[in-house]
């Protein structure tokens, strides 16, 4: 049976009667979702790989015990925050953000390839999408971690995580998305009237 | 709650048919909403998962699911104790064996004891011919 097409459920139960593939399915499945959530909160690329090391090492040796499989995507979530604020108490002078770009970031530069000249309009956008990810830093750690966790769960999961009631979190969501706006029309004025009005 | 507070769920697309209808009467009357919404796109857009690095999925399987078990590594020791004994009492055997090699070696085949054993042999013969006659 292919694991892929297995729900979360499914592969919970399976790992639970010992297979270990079912465990490598849920990492392959999340470990993206975990890593942008924790990077959008630590900035820093090998911090993060530590703290999701710890993430799913610590999965691995609870899941057997987790009854709750239908709430898997929301405990990896929970773990990770955990943790993640353990190492903010433990090490937080390690958790400074970075101060130099990441590498992942797209640049100007790295739009341009000097072998293959890319239609201006994905240079544009490439650019565009660079402004917004600097935005998108300029928030503050709750409003980042907020978006963040906006990738891979529903209104109604982060307010069970968070055990915050919707309209609290559908408030800050919309504070963040008018001080986004707010940094975007500051930092770019020319290109944010042409596009964003 | 004010109802532009509901902006979020609508684009993300988890409004019910019917929220759904309302709040798009919404919009179209509050400028400031479409506003927000057209960040909302940009932000959407700029985002993208990022995949933690193949060494670190690597070393989470390493430590958890390809982790070798404590006690298959036992196995493997107690394997390895059975060979160094059996090897042991190998030795030990071939060296007791060439041992008695060498006591059967230390008979004296001089040509006195030779000349002693055929006398007896000759006085056996004797003693036999006396006897038949």
């Amino acid at each position: 049976m292919k694991h892929s097409n297995l729900n979360d459920s499914e592969l919970v139960r399976m790992f639970k009667q010992g297979d270990n593939d079912a465990f490598e399915e849920i990492v392959t499945r999340y470990q993206a979702h975990v890593y942008t959530y924790v990077m959008s909160i630590t900035k820093n690329p090998d911090l993060s790989s530590d703290i999701i090391q710890d993430v799913f090492v610590r999965v691995f040796k609870k899941l057997h015990k987790y009854n709750e499989e239908d709430k898997l995507k929301n405990w990896l979530f929970t773990l990770a925050r955990n943790i993640t604020m353990d190492y903010y108490r433990k090490n937080s002078k390690k958790l400074m953000p970075l101060e130099t770009q990441e590498e992942d970031e797209l640049s100007l530069i790295n739009a341009l390839p000097e072998d293959k000249p890319q239609p201006i309009d994905i240079v544009l956008a490439n650019s565009r999408a660079q402004s917004v990810n600097e935005a998108l830093e300029k928030l503050s750690l709750e409003e980042r971690e907020l978006i963040a966790l906006k990738d891979s769960l529903t209104f109604k999961e982060i307010a069970e995580m968070q055990n915050k009631p919707i309209g609290t979190l559908l408030s800050k969501f919309n504070r963040a998305l008018g001080k986004l706006r707010k940094i975007l029309s500051e930092a770019e004025p020319e290109v944010y009237n042409e596009y964003m009005r | 709650m004010n109802i532009c507070d509901n902006l979020p769920l609508y684009v993300y697309g988890e409004m019910s048919a019917q929220e759904k209808q309302e709040f798009e009467k919404h919009l179209s009357e509050c400028e400031n909403c479409r506003n927000l919404k057209e960040t909302f796109g940009e932000a959407l857009e700029a985002r993208t998962l990022r995949s933690a690095p193949a060494g670190v999925i690597n070393a989470i399987f390493e430590k958890t699911s390809r982790k070798q078990p404590f006690f298959a590594s036992m196995r493997m020791m107690k394997l390895a104790f059975a060979a160094a004994a059996f090897l042991l009492i190998g030795i030990g055997y071939f060296a007791t064996v060439s041992h008695r090699d060498s006591l059967y070696d230390s008979y004296d085949y001089s040509s006195q004891s030779i000349n002693e054993m055929i006398s007896i042999d000759s006085d056996m013969d004797e003693y036999e011919s006396m006897f038949v006659i």
